[in-house]
């Protein structure tokens, strides 16, 4: 019918001119709501007589569907290209900064004696600090180091006049540990160790980490294996050579020196180490006939230095900032 | 101790090439820390005095290389063919078993060192001087016996061997006054001291280059007698490096008798015979020491045949006796260090070579482990909360300026340090404060805009005669509070900045944290506050003092906090409680109170009437000024709301409300106005 055709230009018109989502709604409504103009014809219906009804009902019940179709495709089509204007209206520019509160840097000789005692304390080892203000006997004559031994020379010590010292290694936790704990004992012991000297490749104030073992038989062969280890680990190079030499302390023998090498390169001594003197374990009352032990210290800012690549001791205690923030907050 | 490698050739037939000597010194204890022109520079440990000579280092090279030792010098007697032996007075026997003295006299003064032996010395690193000094050199060198030469025109009179008198003096060789120790031993005429035993000879007696008579002498002196002494002098002479580490009590008549042959050799002249006190030592040292087998192999893990222990034992100059599962071994005279059955394990494994033990794996341990000591845990919980907080980690020296200890800490005694390197490290710190404030200038003047530093140390303190130790976190904060940042305010950081990073430092012992107003004498007195785990105060939170600021050379505010870790106690257990699904109810409110009224007692006050749904009371915002009367101020205070039980309803939470109202009137004198429902 004429007037069903025309409807359906009309709608087709103004559904093709709708410019957003809202208009296209208020279309919906003039048409196919209520009192829309499909709906209307629709109720139209029965006063048509009977013969033309079916034929005008199936008319008009196209004019509805395509109606639907086109307000349908119209409004995915507005939607679509209204959420693209969205979308192009808010560009960022991701190349501006984040905001936040940058986390601080850890000193990197602290981050060194961690990993140090992190992978002791994975072997059994417990921490153990000991006091720094510490007494002769305990540094020296404890460690078979007694008064006027030319061994004492190698350690220039800070003295407070009333026969307390400065330690000036962190030694002397191996005979605090044995007069308060029964064999077997793996310990090791970080911390602050004091020698009165000072230049540029000295501090008055350094870090040291000391191991001790001691079971029923442990050998150089465990004191090997366990520094070898530890090296690979620590320097995280597998290939790392190692070479022990001979060396003297008065608190162990036999003693050794360690060097490590890698590809390449020149043997960097990184700690000293051996046997503990049968006179330190007399002295921590254990019986060297029934027990023996190793022992081994090291110093934690050479090993940082070789592990960050820092030449400077110097920058260690300097506190500059532009240094520290250098060493990642969780980085290692 | 340098070695010349063509001089130690003439004592070791077929030395290996200078480089594998090397590698061979240092693996087996002698380290060799340069070798260029065939010259070794060896670092010796202070147990081997025994290779500070080149024929000591060709005992060892022999030893270690297995080829013979050879005497390149047919060891000759030189007799007395002059009158004027001298005569010798008391000599201290425990501390000189052997003491010997020769007059030679008719000395050429004229005489020049030949030129091989000046080549020897400078390859040896030892400065020429005239012929008689040479030679006593050149032989200390040689053998290792020190030798020293008095001036005979010099000295008149029987010569002892005693104990210093205390506070006795010398002018030494080297021109510098020397005031002696009762325990240092001298060589005197008559009262007069002139050398000190072992150490330095005496400016009026010594040789020069007119001198054409000299007493020789050569000793014997016991360690003990000499160890540390040269130290306390401020002396490290040839002399005493050797008597302190041990020389071979069998060579002071050997040393007399070649240095006469050199000097009469080179300079002419006629030696008296040796005057001499004491015995000259065995071969052996007295004492057996007995090597197990057993115990050589528990100690090494590695077989070593019987006959290469046997081997190495006699290469090194023992004499050994070989009996079932073991040795009983004498130690030759110059060995100090060997004493004990360790001590020979030692020997066998640096010349069989200790990188022949294989390395064990790293035994896990067996079901135990040594306990930690408490506290490694509060230390790295700070370390990886304040770096999250912005702080950097820093490292300062446990001896600070004790005028900054007074400043800080006015009551404490501090240890202080009988010889610091200098006055700004004089004490020990009782406070990490004053270093970090430091570590913050050297950065503020390094142009940083923000400084956040950290430190975990010991801090120390008198506990009656005893040391108190105890380990601290402290921190400074000052400059800006954050980077410089595109949309956000920059603001210095201040006081709440850092509380806030006390807080999340502290968030586990949250229910019982407590900030109270506080004073300290470096602290700002109005922004100071303690800070506490319920009755625990932990530490100190505060702005440095104005008057400070010029000490460590800021222009603005600084905050500090001070907290010690041990403390805290035991870290909180977490506990899982149930929450309400049902919704919340939010209220605002404007709580107006006097200027002196803390937060926390508007808190407080609400939160006495125990409210059930009460949930949450948060202070967002404090206003002061217009429509407000002076000395008054306004909470914004958030509170919310929620059941357990079920949705609250409007008129249940305006209840509330009203009772809030009217407890901040009762108790505080608030007078309080709600915000619009939202």
């Amino acid at each position: 019918m004429p007037q069903f055709d025309s409807l359906q230009r009309e709608a087709d018109a103004a559904i093709g001119a709708a410019s957003d989502t809202s208009e296209l709604e208020r279309l919906r409504v003039a048409y196919l709501g209520r009192k829309g103009r499909v709906t209307v014809a629709l109720r139209g219906l029965k006063d048509l007589p009977d013969d033309q009804r079916p034929a005008a009902g199936a008319e008009i019940q196209a004019v509805r569907t395509h109606i639907e179709q086109a307000l349908a495709a119209r409004g995915e089509a507005l939607a679509e290209a209204e959420t693209q204007a969205r979308v192009a209206a808010e560009q960022l520019d991701v190349t501006l900064a984040g905001r936040t509160l940058p986390p601080g840097a850890r000193h990197p000789t602290i981050l060194t004696l961690q990993r140090i005692c992190d992978w002791f304390t994975r072997f059994g080892y417990g921490v153990n600090y000991g006091p720094e203000i510490e007494d002769d006997y305990h540094n020296f004559e404890a460690l078979n180091i007694p008064p006027l031994h030319p061994a004492r020379a190698m350690h220039d010590t800070f003295y407070f006049g009333d026969g307390r010292l400065l330690r000036t290694h962190t030694s002397p936790v191996q005979v605090r540990t044995m007069s308060v704990s029964k064999p077997p004992i793996r310990v090791i012991a970080p911390g602050r160790v004091y020698r009165c000297d000072s230049d540029p490749t000295h501090s008055p104030m350094f870090h040291q980490v000391e191991g001790l073992c001691i079971e029923e038989s442990v050998s150089m062969a465990d004191l090997k294996g366990a520094l070898t280890a530890f090296l690979k680990a620590f320097f995280e190079d597998s290939e790392i050579e190692t070479r022990f030499r001979t060396s003297y302390f008065p608190f162990t023998e036999p003693s050794a020196e360690v060097d490590v090498r890698r590809a390449g390169g020149d043997w960097l001594e990184v700690l000293g180490c051996g046997m503990v003197h049968p006179a330190v374990l007399k002295e921590g009352g254990i019986d060297p006939e029934l027990y023996t032990g190793f022992a081994f210290g090291m110093g934690v800012e050479r090993l940082a230095m070789l592990y960050y690549g820092i030449d400077d001791l110097r920058v260690m205690f300097a506190n500059d900032l532009n240094f520290l923030s250098q060493f990642g907050g969780t980085a290692q | 101790m340098k070695c010349d490698l063509a001089w130690l050739s003439k004592w070791v037939a077929g030395l290996p090439p200078a480089e594998d000597l090397a590698r061979l010194l240092t693996m087996a204890g002698l380290e060799v820390d340069d070798q260029r022109d065939q010259v070794l520079e060896l670092e010796l440990t202070p147990n081997r005095g025994d290779c500070l000579s080149i024929r000591g280092l060709a005992r060892e090279v022999s030893a270690l290389t297995g080829t013979e030792l050879q005497e390149p010098f047919a060891p000759e007697e030189t007799p007395g063919t002059s009158a004027g032996k001298p005569s010798l007075g008391k000599i201290d026997a425990d501390a000189c078993p052997y003491y010997s003295l020769r007059l030679i006299e008719g000395i050429d003064p004229q005489a020049k060192t030949p030129q091989w032996m000046l080549d020897r010395l400078e390859r040896s690193g030892i400065r020429a001087h005239h012929l008689l000094v040479d030679v006593t050199n050149y032989v200390m060198l040689e053998l290792g016996q020190p030798l020293h030469a008095f001036d005979a025109d010099a000295v008149s009179g029987d010569i002892s061997v005693r104990w210093a008198q205390a506070q006795e003096m010398i002018r030494a060789l080297d021109d510098t006054q020397l005031m002696l120790d009762p325990d240092m031993l001298v060589i005197a005429v008559d009262e007069q001291p002139i050398a000190v035993a072992g150490i330095i000879g005496g400016a009026a007696s010594a040789v020069s280059e007119q001198t054409t008579r000299i007493l020789l002498e050569s000793a014997h002196f016991a360690p003990e007698a000499i160890t540390g002494r040269a130290r306390r002098l401020k002396l490290h002479t040839e002399s005493s490096r050797r008597f302190e580490r041990g020389v071979d009590p069998r060579l002071p008549l050997q040393a007399t008798h070649r240095a006469t042959e050199l000097i009469l050799k080179y300079a002419g002249g006629q030696a008296s015979e040796v005057a001499h006190a004491g015995q000259l030592a065995p071969e052996y040292r007295p004492d057996r020491i007995r090597l197990r087998a057993s115990r050589l192999a528990k100690c090494l893990a590695v077989e070593v045949e019987e006959a290469e222990v046997g081997r190495i034992l006699q290469a090194l100059g023992c004499r050994v006796k070989q009996g079932s599962g073991q040795w009983e071994v004498s130690a030759p005279n110059w060995r100090f260090d060997l004493a004990i059955e360790e001590d020979l394990i030692e020997e066998v494994a640096r010349v069989y070579g200790y990188d022949r033990i294989e390395p064990a794996r790293v035994p896990l341990p067996g079901g135990w482990a040594t306990p930690s000591q408490p506290g490694s845990r509060q230390l790295e919980h700070c370390q990886t909360r304040l770096v999250e907080c912005g702080y950097s980690e820093a490292v300062t020296y446990s001896f600070t300026e004790e005028k900054l200890e007074q400043i800080f800490a006015p009551k404490s005694k501090p240890w202080r340090l009988l010889n610091p390197i200098s006055e700004d490290q004089a004490v020990m710190r009782s406070t990490l404060v004053p270093s970090l404030l430091r570590a913050a200038q050297y950065n503020l003047n390094r142009q940083q805009a923000s400084v956040r530093l950290f430190e975990t140390a010991k801090v120390f303190a008198r506990n009656g005669e005893d040391v108190r130790e105890t380990w601290v976190l402290g921190g400074v904060a000052c400059g800006m509070a954050h980077p410089l940042q595109w949309g956000a305010t920059a603001h210095p950081v201040d006081f709440y900045d850092v509380k806030g990073d006390l807080e999340s430092l502290l968030q586990g012992w949250s229910d019982s944290l407590e900030f109270s107003p506080a004073d300290h004498p470096a602290l700002h007195p109005g922004q100071t506050a303690c800070v506490s785990l319920g009755e625990k105060k932990i530490g100190i939170l505060g702005a440095l003092h104005p008057s400070l600021h010029a000490e460590f050379d800021l222009g603005d505010p600084a905050f500090v906090f001070e907290l010690e870790l041990e403390a805290w106690g035991e870290f909180p257990r977490s506990h899982f409680s149930p929450w309400s699904e049902y919704p919340t109810v939010a209220r605002d409110l404007n709580v107006v109170v006097a200027e002196d009224t803390p937060a926390s007692a508007v808190e407080d006050c609400v939160r006495s009437l125990d409210i059930e749904s009460l949930q949450e009371v948060t202070v967002f915002d404090v206003y002061r000024g217009k429509g407000l009367e002076p000395k008054h101020k306004s909470f914004a205070l958030h509170l919310i709301f929620q059941s357990f039980s079920g949705t609250l309803k409007d008129g249940e939470v305006d209840g509330y409300l009203e009772q809030v109202i009217s407890q901040l009137a009762k108790l505080l004198g608030a007078e309080t106005r709600q915000w619009a429902k939202p």
